[in-house]
């Protein structure tokens, strides 16, 4: 009976120790999935740079690989509203991007002019197939710009964009979602400078 | 049992008169999928009426008509498809096909201009609504000397007064020279 009633205090302790394990542990993983998602591409950006790689059957170094998500550009806001001398068009910028996934890459071969020609329809097929419909295509001696927007219509508010960009030295690829009203401001905000 | 084959019922018809809303916008021309020729220059815009408002509303801020304009717009393509001589018979047959297939359905020509010979051929159709609306606008050219053509389909409730408006907000050179009085019926 006092056997039992020794050991119980012991048996409390590890459990404490147990959850205070866990929850560390819990929490390293938590940084290390906020860690991997900060560094990788989001899946349609991860798609669309997969497409455009092997349509133009050319090898790159990574430069920058960077997504921000919706609760980081959140807290990212919420840090902001409590610091003075932020200029507006920064707060604008923040308040307009919802969610971003920028990859930056750096060619180690020439493209050709056919496999550029060939990446339309390459990257076409793959992202209709996703839910996106190319809004605009630009293809000329130099550069190479294609730009998708969900083929559902979405009524209004935040607006989602996966792009790529191509030039001699370098691929872009962006998927990001805005909000138009803070962009039109901004907009307005950077011609008024201009016109200064 | 019932309530679910109702429901079902009620979604399919829903999606068959999107799909044939969309399919029967009466300015609408399918001029098919273009890809870039080898080492030429190529240039595909194709809004929808959520891009045109997101557009709307950028121009908004300076001039209310134009973008009072573009909100009316339904749809915009246009295509800038340069060609080499492997492509150039493919081009000019596309061209043509299109403006035979427009007269075909009714459409109406409103401008033709040759330029020096066949250089620069253009050709601009109008689908009347009635005296006082357009339904669509297609543009068709073959520029020999950039080596290019043009496509343009503009979908929507436009004016005729407004095509030359439209001509300087989207720039659009050859429907910023022009003014349009449709015909009823054409």
């Amino acid at each position: 009976m006092q056997t039992a009633d020794s050991t119980q205090p012991i048996s409390r302790r590890g459990s404490v120790w147990r959850w205070i394990f866990g929850v560390v542990a819990a929490c390293f993983v938590f940084a290390g999935v906020a860690v991997f998602n900060l560094v990788t591409l989001t899946r349609e950006a991860t798609v669309l740079r997969n497409e455009v790689f092997a349509a133009l059957d050319v090898s790159a170094r990574t430069r920058i690989q960077l997504s921000v998500g919706p609760v980081a550009l959140t807290a990212l806001r919420t840090g902001l509203s409590f610091v003075d001398r932020v200029p507006r068009e920064v707060r604008l910028a923040f308040d307009a991007v919802r969610s971003a996934s920028v990859g930056v890459y750096e060619l180690r071969g020439k493209v050709g002019a056919h496999e550029r020609a060939n990446l339309f329809a390459a990257t076409d097929k793959k992202m209709s197939r996703r839910g996106w419909t190319r809004v605009v295509g630009v293809n000329d001696a130099r550069d190479t710009v294609l730009i998708y927007m969900p083929t559902e219509e979405n009524g209004g508010g935040a607006q989602r964009i996966c792009l790529v960009v191509c030039d001699r030295d370098q691929i872009v690829v962006v998927d990001a979602t805005a909000k138009p009203e803070p962009l039109i401001e901004l907009a307005g905000l950077r011609r008024g400078l201009a016109s200064l | 049992m019932n309530h679910s084959l109702r429901f079902a019922a009620a979604t399919l018809a829903l999606s068959l008169a999107s799909l044939t809303a969309h399919a029967v916008e009466p300015g609408y021309v399918d001029l098919g999928k273009f890809t870039p020729a080898e080492g030429c220059e190529f240039v595909e815009v194709n809004l929808h009426s959520t891009v045109l408002k997101f557009a709307s509303l950028f121009v908004g801020k300076d001039d209310a008509d134009a973008a009072a304009l573009i909100r009316s717009l339904k749809h915009v393509r246009v295509n800038v498809i340069g060609y080499n001589d492997t492509t150039r018979a493919e081009m000019t047959n596309k061209v043509e096909s299109v403006r035979r297939e427009l007269e075909s359905q009714g459409w109406a020509q409103i401008v033709a201009v040759k330029h020096g010979g066949k250089q620069e051929d253009v050709a601009i159709y109008v689908k009347a609504h009635d005296e006082d609306a357009i339904d669509g606008l297609v543009i068709t050219v073959i520029d020999s000397c950039k080596k290019e053509a043009v496509f343009v389909n503009l979908v929507g409730n436009i004016k005729p007064e407004q095509i030359a408006a439209i001509g300087r907000d989207l720039h659009i050179d050859p429907l910023s020279r022009i003014t349009v009085t449709p015909r009823k019926g054409a």
